[in-house]
C-alpha cells in the first residue's frame, strides 16, 4: 500500500513540476521541483539518522543503529543528487556549474563530512563501540548539514550567495503546492529506501550472530 | 499549463527513469522481506537444534 502511494505521489509530483510555468528568476523551473525537495529531504534523512542514533544510545537496540545508518546513507545519496542537480541548475541560471556559492560549498562540506563519518564507522571493529561512536557521528553530522545547507548562507552579508532567496516559497500558491507536494513525495520515497536498507542491515547482523552460535 | 514539446520529451525520460527506479525498489522490498523470513526460519531451526 505504502509502495503504491509513493509510486503515484512521485509520478504526480513529476508531472506537476513539469506543468508549472517558469518561476520569476529561475530559468529552468522543473528541476527546481526536484533539486529543492531533494535537498530538504536530505536534511530530513540526516535528522532521522541523528534521532535513531539517540534512540540507540537510550535503548541499546541494534535495530535503531541500523535505522540510523540507513537514514544517513540515504541522506548521503540525496546529498549527491542535490549537489549534482544543483550544478545543472546553476549552469542554466548562473552560467557555470560551480561558482563557489556559499550554499554549494556548504552542501559539498556536508557531503565530505558524511563520507568521513562513514569511513570512521568502518574503522571500528567492535560492534558496540561502532554503534556508540556512530550515534555521536550522526548528531555531529546533522549539525554540519544544518549549518552547511542553511545557516552558513544566512549569516553571510546579503548578496553573498547567488541562490535566489525564497523564490519558490514566496511564489504563488500553485508553486508552493508543487514544491511541498514534491518534498513530501521524495521524503516518503527516501524513507522507504532507508527502511529497506535497515531491514537488510538487521537481517545481515542476525545472520552473522547465527553463524557464530 | 506549460507543457511544450521539448519539456514533454524530458518529462517522458524522467518518468521512464523513475519507473525503472520504482520497479527496482519493489524488487528490493520483496527481497528484504523474503530475507527476513529466511532469517526467522533459521533462528527457529537453531533453537530446535
Amino acid at each position: 500500500m505504502f509502495n503504491a502511494i509513493i509510486g503515484i505521489w512521485v509520478t504526480a509530483g513529476l508531472i506537476i513540476g513539469f506543468a508549472m510555468p517558469s518561476a520569476l528568476d529561475l530559468a529552468t523551473t522543473p528541476i527546481a521541483f526536484f533539486h529543492v525537495p531533494m535537498a530538504i529531504s536530505m536534511l530530513l534523512m540526516f535528522l532521522a539518522a541523528a534521532f535513531f542514533g539517540v534512540m540507540w544510545l537510550r535503548s541499546r537496540n541494534p535495530k535503531y543503529d541500523a535505522l540510523s545508518l540507513a537514514f544517513a546513507e540515504v541522506g548521503f545519496a540525496g546529498c549527491i543528487i542535490a549537489l549534482v542537480t544543483g550544478m545543472v541548475f546553476a549552469r542554466t541560471n548562473w552560467g557555470a556549474y560551480w561558482s563557489w556559492d556559499p550554499q554549494q560549498v556548504g552542501v559539498l562540506g556536508t557531503l565530505l563530512t558524511y563520507a568521513a563519518l562513514f569511513a570512521l564507522r568502518g574503522a571500528t571493529d567492535d560492534d558496540i563501540k561502532k554503534r556508540d561512536f556512530w550515534a555521536v557521528y550522526a548528531i555531529f553530522g546533522v549539525l554540519v548539514a544544518c549549518f552547511g545547507s542553511y545557516v552558513y548562507r544566512q549569516i553571510l552579508p546579503p548578496g553573498s550567495s547567488l541562490h535566489p532567496n525564497r523564490t519558490l516559497t514566496t511564489s504563488d500558491a500553485a508553486f508552493k503546492f508543487s514544491l511541498w507536494f514534491n518534498v513530501f513525495g521524495y521524503a516518503m520515497l527516501m524513507t522507504k529506501i532507508a527502511l529497506i536498507r535497515a531491514q537488510l542491515e538487521v537481517a545481515q547482523t542476525r545472520l552473522k550472530e547465527l553463524s557464530w552460535r | 499549463m506549460a507543457l511544450t514539446p521539448d519539456k514533454l520529451f524530458v518529462l517522458a525520460v524522467a518518468l521512464l527513469t523513475w519507473g525503472g527506479v520504482f520497479v527496482y525498489l519493489l524488487r528490493l522490498d520483496k527481497l528484504a522481506k523474503s530475507l527476513e523470513e529466511e532469517v526467522k526460519a533459521r533462528e527457529v531451526e537453531k533453537v530446535s537444534d
